[in-house]
């Protein structure tokens, strides 16, 4: 090195320490830099679980009884602070993005779903764990077979049973086998009865009453002699019958949209001493008698529909979601850096047990 | 000799130089980056007072009053606060907006910068 170069070693050594300096320096800015963005990213996802959740579970929405058309903003519950599982269905039916846009989740992923005890909550009428009776006519069972329903097959016919996903099946003489699934009730949430072919000299009648009075769901398909009497509602004959959408929670389409309907049918209609009905579809010929409706038994419920292929001009008016039921659980996606929040509900259709919704959110 | 030493003093200095824009560059990026942050943090804390006051005067029900105040600007900026037609509350910033959602849905009146009075007359959340 001759005299008055500049690489001295002097300035190398500088350079060196100041390309230390500067090899530590950017890595802890960075780190620091990365520790407060997750930071703020976590209390972000915390307020507005929070936020989001509670705007769920205790406000009505915009409008109150809000549809999927009409929604300006989602809430699920009714204005008795009870959660509504018709607003639940539209919040699962909607489409995931457009649920982020209302509920100000820009950016961020999420998860809803709704549990009562140990099973998933589902959209339509049934609840988990069911039983399901059949004997030759098995409209339901493509309802019922991967709905989400936890659920047992009583089945009394003559030949194999349709393959579906149930958890038990019993098999067997019809009356033997429904007997067997009364016997059992204590175990179920719901028992859908489709066409038995039963009177109710032939089985424990007395036991279905108990089932439905002590708070059970009784969902019951087609020939409805069985039911005929002793169960809050009259009950009358008709053939072939037409009849009018009067629920269009359940149906998601017009007002006295025509159904048609085939068969040997019952129709319930409301007299002296009898509890509520409330008609899904009324008869087109006399708008006291329900071809589909409901009403309470003791602190249980009772749904009644005459023909479960009964159509109008635009298809099926039953689905999986509007009577059995989908899963309660609505997704916009894989997530990590997973918040999640559960919060009790109770249903507006079951006062007796406490259900939960939890939410997830994440990126 | 001379003319050596120019050469690599000129040299020198100017890897300083790139090495001093880059750092600088660097800090200035995440000083831009923790200033936004800053912002977004202050209207998260400002939306989420205004929810909050909003969401106890639901809860709390008829009856209910009571003041709060909102500062004067957001990390040296002019703001508002509004509440969208869904009734989410926005704080709104030079182009910039955050949403929070809220309890009450049966609101009137406006919120202000400065003191604000929070009522709940039968269901109606009013603000004054």
């Amino acid at each position: 090195m001759r005299k008055g170069q500049i690489i001295s070693s002097d300035f190398i050594i500088s350079i060196a320490i100041f390309l230390i300096m500067i090899s530590i320096i950017i890595p802890l800015f960075r780190d620091m830099t990365i520790n407060r963005q997750n930071s703020e990213f976590r209390e972000e996802l915390q307020t507005r679980l929070s936020l989001v959740s509670d705007m769920l579970v205790k406000t009505d929405g915009i409008p109150e009884n809000w549809n999927r058309s009409s929604v300006t903003r989602i809430g699920l519950a009714n204005d008795n602070h009870r959660i509504n599982k018709t607003k639940i269905r539209n919040l699962v039916l909607m489409d995931p993005s457009t649920v982020k846009d209302y509920l100000a989740l820009g950016g961020i992923e999420f998860n809803i779903s709704f549990r009562k005890g140990d099973y998933h909550s589902l959209t339509g009428v049934a609840e988990s764990p069911a039983a399901y009776f059949y004997v030759n006519e098995r409209k339901m069972i493509s309802l019922i077979n991967n709905s989400g329903l936890y659920w047992d097959l009583y089945y009394g016919g003559a030949q194999p049973p349709d393959q579906a996903d149930w958890q038990n099946a019993y098999i067997g003489e019809k009356s033997s086998v429904f007997n067997l699934m009364l016997q059992n009730s204590s175990a179920y949430r719901t028992i859908i009865i489709e066409s038995p072919e039963l009177a109710q000299e032939q089985v424990n009648i007395n036991s279905l009453k108990d089932f439905v009075s002590k708070g059970g769901i009784l969902i019951f398909e087609g020939n409805a002699d069985l039911i005929s009497s002793g169960f809050s509602m009259h009950s009358g004959g008709s053939t072939n019958p037409s009849g009018l959408i009067k629920n269009t929670e359940r149906f998601d389409t017009l007002y006295d949209t025509q159904v048609n309907m085939t068969g040997s049918l019952l129709y319930f209609y409301h007299a002296d001493g009898d509890s509520v009905l409330k008609t899904d579809i009324e008869d087109k010929d006399a708008p006291s008698r329900a071809l589909a409706g409901y009403w309470s038994h003791g602190i249980g419920e009772v749904y009644y529909i005459a023909d479960i292929s009964g159509s109008t001009v635009s298809g099926p008016v039953y689905t999986t979601e509007n009577i059995i039921g989908k899963k309660a659980e609505t997704s916009s996606g894989p997530m990590q850096n997973i918040f999640s929040f559960t919060r009790p509900i109770v249903f507006d259709s079951d006062l007796n047990s406490l259900g939960s919704m939890t939410m997830v959110i994440g990126k | 000799m001379k003319a050596q030493v120019s050469i690599e003093y000129i040299i020198f200095i100017g890897i300083m130089l790139v090495l001093f824009t880059l750092a600088s560059y660097a800090a200035l990026s995440a000083g831009r980056d923790i200033a936004e942050d800053n912002e977004v943090s202050g209207a998260r804390q400002i939306a989420a007072l205004v929810s909050q006051e909003l969401g106890i005067s639901v809860e709390v029900g008829d009856g209910y009053s009571h003041a709060f105040i909102l500062p004067g600007s957001l990390n040296g900026f002019n703001y508002s606060v509004n509440l969208t037609e869904s009734r989410f509350v926005s704080v709104s910033w030079k182009n910039k907006s955050y949403i929070l959602p809220t309890l009450a849905e049966n609101v009137q009146g406006s919120i202000s910068i400065g003191n604000n009075t929070i009522e709940n007359n039968g269901g109606v959340i009013t603000i004054a």
